[in-house]
Order: C-alpha cells, then structure tokens, then sequence
C-alpha cells in the first residue's frame, strides 16, 4: 500500500477568485483565522452576485464583528435547492454555536418559512442556549412552531 | 479480528449456551437476556446454532440476531414456530415465537401475555406473503454508497439516482448493493449521530455477509465509514469523497485495504466544517492515495460528469474484481 500520495500542494483560495466556491473558502478561512483587519477584505463581498459567497460574509460577520450578526444570507442558503449551499449554511451555523442562536430564534418565531430547517439547526447545535432555545419554542403559543419545537425536543 | 474485551464475556457465554444441555426454557431466556450486548462476531455462531437447535431456542436465536442486525429475516420463520406452538399447544413456544415475530413486524409486543386467545390471534393475524425467512448466502463482495450530512433523502446516492447508476454502468460495479434495505444513517450533524452510524454501518456490514466491502462515501458519510474501522469492519475499498477530515474520525488504517481522499479543487463547505481536507496534514506515511480535483463544490466529487472528466474511475482502479 502506498504512502500518502501527494498531490501539489493546496492552493490558498483567493478572494478574488472566479469561483464562488474559492471566494467563499477564502472568506471562511479569513473568519476562522480571526485576523485584525479581516473584516475591512471581506465586507466588499457582502454584495456579491454568489449566495454562497454572501452567506460566507454573514458568516465571516459572525465572527469578526461585534454586536448582533446579520445572519439572513445564511438562512436563506438553507431554502435553497442546491446541496452546497444548504450543506454550507448547515456547517456555517454548526462552527458558530451560540452566536448564531438569537437570529434563529428570532427567524421561526416571526416566519413560518424555513421554520422546520431552522429549528433541526438548532437542535443538533447541542448547546445549553439551544436547549434553552427550543425548550422555550416549545412552550410557544404558536402551536405549530411549539409542536414542531417538542418533537425534536423528544428525539 | 479479537473482540474487545468488554464484548468478550457475552460471546463466551453465548458459546457456551449454545452447548449447554440445560432446560430449553433456561437457555432461551438466558439468550434473551443477552442479546441487547452480543457483538457482530455472534452473527456466524447463530447461523451455525440455528438448523439444529431446539425451537425455543430458535426462537431466543432468531430475536437475539433481530436485536443485533435489525434485519427481520426471520419473521416468516417465526410465524411458522409460533403455528406450529399453536397447533402442539406448545404454550411457550407459541408465546415467544408470536412476541418475537411481533417485534420485528414492529407490532405490538403485548398482544401475548392476556389470553391464549390473543395468543393465536398475533400469531395468524399478519397476511400476506413475506420475504423468505433466510438470511442470504455470503458474497464474496459488496458495494456501497455512503450519503453525508443532511442528504438521507437525496436521490444521488441510491438506486436510480444520478452517482449511483453511474457505478453501475460506467464504473462497471456488478456488486453495488441496490436492495430495498440499502444502509442509511440519520444525516445529523452531530457526533454522537456519526457514532450511532458507524455502530449501524459495522451491524449492516456484519448482517449483510460479504467477504470483501467496497464503500464509497460522501463528506461525513466517510467519517460514518472510518468509524466504523473501529468496531472492527474491514474494508477493502474505502472511497471518501470531500471528507472533512479529523483526527477525532481517522480509521482504524490496517482496516482498510485500499484508501482514496477525493478533494474538490475549492470547497467552501469543508472549509467552514471542523477538520481540514487532506490526510497528509494529519500525519505521513498514512496508507490513501490522495486527490485533488480541478472542478469546485462540495458536491463536485459525487458528480458523474467529474468522475468522467477527471479519470477517478481511472484513479480507484474500477471495475473492481
């Protein structure tokens, strides 16, 4: 059996990139990193013409700003029909944990749209605030959000 | 391959069960009662046990091997047992056949314990014909496919969908499992949800009898599949396509015959999951042959038309023998 076979080594996805796919790699990792000064190189893409892109500077957002994040790109990747950008939205919210938990809860409270997509976000999130979250949705008197809330507080 | 330790003591005395001469009664319930920690490895002893052993006992075999694989293949041989209780007034066996039978038909279990009345009734309600009541014969292989995260109800993964029958057809794989009872995981982004997966991959792979397992698995699909190493599954082709990969899900590498890491060119998904994309940033000299691919998306690696246009076929050495 053979070692592991190298490839070339991985180029760093650019911001500028012709592909949504390596601009949103490259706002992900500048978000994950951290860096001082990150947010002035991402937020020219929060008009971007990619979803996929936009949601990776809600993302980035989260991440690097203080105060409330816009997470609205990210939901609405979830709604979407194509698998990479529900499969980022998913993992995006999944890396920002708690963070992310105020602008979900604020979502399927007000809409019933994307509720059901939200609410499986928010449980498999598996924080205290989540529980917290979902426990209190399910005492809602809304009662489709409270039974969809205490069927997934039941799995 | 060595049980663990803490599996060990179950299979010894089911061993030893299984030779005993004690009362067929005492035998069953002792098998029932340790069914719930048996490992995989007990599938074989029961195969073995089965045609000779006494119908009660049979029927302990036939729930305990339900409690391990979830595979209900002995229903239509547990109706017949609890008839055939009915018709010698076997009690006993009429009661536990109809309860295990009802269990695996996902009935209620207490239809049995009132009345003897009830008894006949759970036994001869269920109509209709039902599969054979026969574990199949070993193969000498089997493929699969493996979804990932959040993609149970897809369709490219299974019969009829686009990845699948591009297996089928231009990769050639004879062995691609397509039956109705195809293996499937929750698709939650959770860990212990990959670990349930994993311990359900290893019970389907053991139910399921093949001497060679070929995997090809999508995104967390891969770390469902590297975790199930761990349980002792073996695997001769393991395919992993855009894994995010950990150090938490690595497998178990001389469980694994042949190992490939597919990797989109760019990839936003894996990017924002934990893990990173390459084995060889976790540690040198790993058994798998790496690839990165010029198309971008997470999606691109189960795409037929990428597998075309970029010789993965070529790469993973289809058809395999």
């Amino acid at each position: 059996m053979m070692g592991n076979s190298r490839e070339p080594d991985d180029e760093r996805p650019r911001l500028s990139g012709a592909e949504p796919h390596e601009r949103a790699s490259a706002i992900a990792a500048l978000a994950q990193q951290g860096a001082r000064g990150a947010w002035q190189s991402i937020e020219p893409y929060t008009d971007d013409p990619s979803p996929l892109v936009r949601g990776a500077v809600a993302f980035a957002g989260a991440r690097l700003r203080k105060g409330s994040p816009d997470l609205a790109p990210l939901i609405d990747l979830l709604g979407s029909r194509r698998e990479d950008d529900v499969a980022f939205a998913q993992e995006a919210f999944h890396a920002l944990g708690d963070v992310a938990v105020p602008a979900i809860v604020a979502h399927v409270v007000a809409q019933r749209a994307g509720r059901a997509t939200l609410l499986r976000v928010l449980s498999e999130l598996e924080t205290k605030a989540a529980h917290a979250a979902l426990a209190a949705a399910a005492r809602s008197t809304d009662t489709d959000l409270a039974q969809r809330a205490k069927a997934l507080l039941s799995e | 391959m060595a049980p663990s330790t803490s599996k060990k003591l179950p299979l010894e005395a089911f061993v030893r069960l299984l030779r005993s001469k004690k009362d067929p009664n005492e035998i069953a319930a002792e098998i029932m009662a340790l069914a719930p920690s048996l490992p995989e490895s007990a599938i074989a002893l029961m195969d073995e046990a089965l045609p000779g052993a006494h119908p009660l006992v049979r029927v302990a075999i036939m729930d305990a091997y339900y409690t391990l694989t979830k595979c209900d293949w002995h229903l239509d041989d547990l109706d017949a047992l609890a008839e055939h209780g009915a018709q010698k007034k076997d009690d006993d066996l009429l009661a536990a056949a109809s309860v295990a039978a009802a269990r695996q038909a996902r009935e209620p279990e207490d239809t049995w314990v009132t009345r003897g009345v009830q008894i006949v009734a759970a036994a001869t309600k269920r109509r209709g014909p039902r599969r054979r009541g026969v574990a199949p014969e070993r193969r000498d292989s089997i493929t699969i496919v493996i979804h990932g995260t959040w993609a149970r109800d897809g369709s490219w993964w299974r019969r009829g969908g686009d990845f699948f029958e591009y297996l089928r057809t231009d990769g050639a794989i004879a062995d691609l499992y397509d039956s109705d009872d195809r293996f499937e995981w929750s698709g939650e982004n959770r860990d212990r949800s990959r670990e349930r997966g994993a311990a359900e991959l290893s019970r389907w792979i053991a139910a399921h009898r093949s001497a060679r397992v070929r995997v090809l698995a999508h995104s967390h699909g891969a770390n469902i599949a590297s975790l199930a190493t761990r349980h002792g599954t073996e695997f001769d082709q393991l395919v992993m396509m855009s894994p995010p990969v950990r150090e938490d899900y690595l497998p178990v590498w001389s469980r694994v015959r042949h190992a490939y890491n597919i990797q989109a060119k760019f990839d936003a998904v894996v990017a924002v999951a934990r893990g990173g994309r390459w084995f060889r940033d976790v540690a040198q000299n790993l058994p798998i042959r790496e690839k990165r691919l010029t198309a971008c998306g997470h999606s691109s690696s189960h795409e037929p038309k990428v597998w075309r246009e970029e010789g993965l076929a070529r790469l993973v050495k289809l058809p395999w023998e």
